[in-house]
Parts: C-alpha cells; sequence; structure tokens
C-alpha cells in the first residue's frame, strides 16, 4: 500500500514535469504545475498516514501546498490573461516580451 | 477510526486505473478543455486517495479547493483563451519532445527502483511526543487545528497574507485597461 502510492505520486510528477516542459499552450503548463503540486501533496499524506499517526504533519504541510498552488494558479492565469489580451496567442515559445 | 478495509482495496484498483488514465489525458490531450476536464478528474481521484489514507480534512480541503476554485479558474482561463480565429500553427511533436520523454521516463523508472529497494518500516522515527496536548485528541481534525495553532502558527498567519498579496495581484493585472 504505500509502495503503491508512492509510486502512484512519482507518475504524476513525471507526467507532471513532461506536460510543463513540453505543452506549448501556457493554460496547459499550469495544469501540469497543478499535477505536480498534487503528486507532492499525495506524498506528504502517505508518510503522514503511514509514519506519523500522532501528530499529523504531512497533512499540515499538504494543507500550506495547497493554499500556495492555489494563490499562483491564480496569479499565472492573471499573467496568462494578460499576455493573451497583448499577443493574441497563448502560444509559449513565441515570448520574447522579457528577451534582453 | 475504524478504516473499513474490504471496500477501500476494492476502491483501489480503479481509483489507480483512473489516476493513470487522468494524468495522459491532461498532458497528451490535444482539445484543452477535454484536458481541464481530465485535470478535474484526477483531482477527484486524488481526493478519494486522501480518504482512503486517513485524511479527511486535506480530502475535503482538496475538493474545495482545488476541484472547486482551482479547476474552475482553469476552464474560466482557457474558455477566455480559446479563440479558433488565430489557430495554433506548432509542429505537434519536435525532438524536445523525444528527449524530455525520454528523460521523464528515466526518472520515474530510478523512482520506482528507488521505492521499491527501500525498507520503509524499517526506519525507526523517534520523536518527542507532547504527551500532554496528544492524549485528549481524538479526532484528525483536532490534531489539525492543535498543530495549526501552537507550532505552525506563524506560517498560518503567513499564508493569510500571501492569499491577500496574491489576490490583489492577480486582480492588478487581470484588469482591463482604461482608456479616458
Amino acid at each position: 500500500m504505500l509502495e503503491h502510492a508512492l509510486i502512484l505520486g512519482a507518475y504524476l510528477f513525471s507526467i507532471g514535469i513532461y506536460g510543463l516542459v513540453t505543452s506549448r499552450n501556457m493554460v496547459k503548463a499550469l495544469m501540469c504545475l497543478e499535477l505536480i503540486l498534487n503528486a507532492v501533496n499525495l506524498n506528504l499524506v502517505t508518510f503522514s498516514y503511514f509514519f506519523d499517526s500522532r501528530q499529523v504533519k504531512g497533512d499540515i504541510f499538504s494543507i500550506f501546498v495547497i493554499a500556495i498552488a492555489a494563490a499562483e494558479a491564480a496569479i499565472g492565469l492573471a499573467i496568462v490573461l494578460a499576455i493573451y489580451r497583448n499577443r493574441k496567442s497563448t502560444r509559449i515559445d513565441q515570448f520574447n516580451l522579457s528577451k534582453w | 477510526m475504524n478504516r473499513p478495509e474490504s471496500i477501500y482495496n476494492l476502491l483501489l484498483a480503479p481509483l489507480t486505473l483512473s489516476l493513470i488514465l487522468g494524468g495522459i489525458g491532461v498532458v497528451l490531450l490535444t482539445n484543452i478543455i477535454y484536458s481541464a476536464l481530465s485535470l478535474g478528474l484526477v483531482l477527484i481521484c486524488i481526493s478519494l486517495f486522501y480518504i482512503i489514507l486517513n485524511a479527511d480534512f486535506v480530502a475535503v480541503a482538496q475538493i474545495l479547493i482545488y476541484i472547486g476554485a482551482v479547476n474552475i479558474l482553469i476552464l474560466f482561463a482557457v474558455m477566455l483563451m480559446n479563440n479558433p480565429k488565430y489557430p495554433n500553427y506548432a509542429p505537434p511533436w519536435t525532438v524536445g519532445d523525444s528527449i524530455t520523454s525520454i528523460v521523464c521516463t528515466s526518472l520515474f523508472c530510478s523512482l520506482i527502483t528507488i521505492i521499491l529497494n527501500i525498507s520503509w518500516f524499517g526506519i525507526s522515527l523517534t520523536q518527542k511526543s507532547d504527551q500532554m496536548l496528544e492524549r485528549d485528541l481524538t479526532n484528525n481534525i483536532q490534531r489539525i487545528g492543535a498543530h495549526l495553532s501552537t507550532d505552525f502558527f506563524l506560517p498560518f498567519e503567513l499564508i493569510s497574507i500571501i492569499l491577500l498579496v496574491a489576490l490583489i495581484g492577480a486582480i492588478t493585472i487581470a484588469r482591463r485597461e482604461e482608456t479616458v
């Protein structure tokens, strides 16, 4: 059961990294970032259940990760919306606004 | 808490299958609305996993925050930016995709090897437990509440400030420019 949950977390993490690196749409990259954060949360809660039943510190950490992920998704999507309004395209490899 | 083991073991196999398919669906589906709905399926399955792992508060928080807010926000953004007038002329498969798939597959295989080769229950975790505090706590929520108000008080307050700043920042960035 422990290895089962950890392997699922590892699978979601690697799929998330693949999607984050290869996606050309910005919103898809943000969705894959949410996948990565959920994989980390799954690991934390798994370890909290199997090793730390008295003080559930893994659960508390995963609550903080959920809150941070929500804030970051909001700001990321606001930035994507602002760029889309400016550029009319969501292709991630055509961004040279910050180029120096 | 008395866990009904047989129900949870019966639920484990379809949950794993839908997690695997949902993860593939988020990354590989070309229609981005299907991809966002597949992300919602992944989040629901993870929430059910948390219930199996006796983390009921985190499961409900996941449903409320991730599915109820983040996924809805992503769907909003997808609907706002899904303009068929500007089609996406991207090549479907580049060299970078192959390199990334090799790297991610090797990462996954190395993680599996590490997970299966560690004797997890041979690790002895000695921790000093606060006997006075934890004697009366039977509920998961009570334990989380006790720790949030004593040990993790500062991160709790900082999280509220972060959420306030993120809210103000997102509204400021996404605000429509007013032409006077």
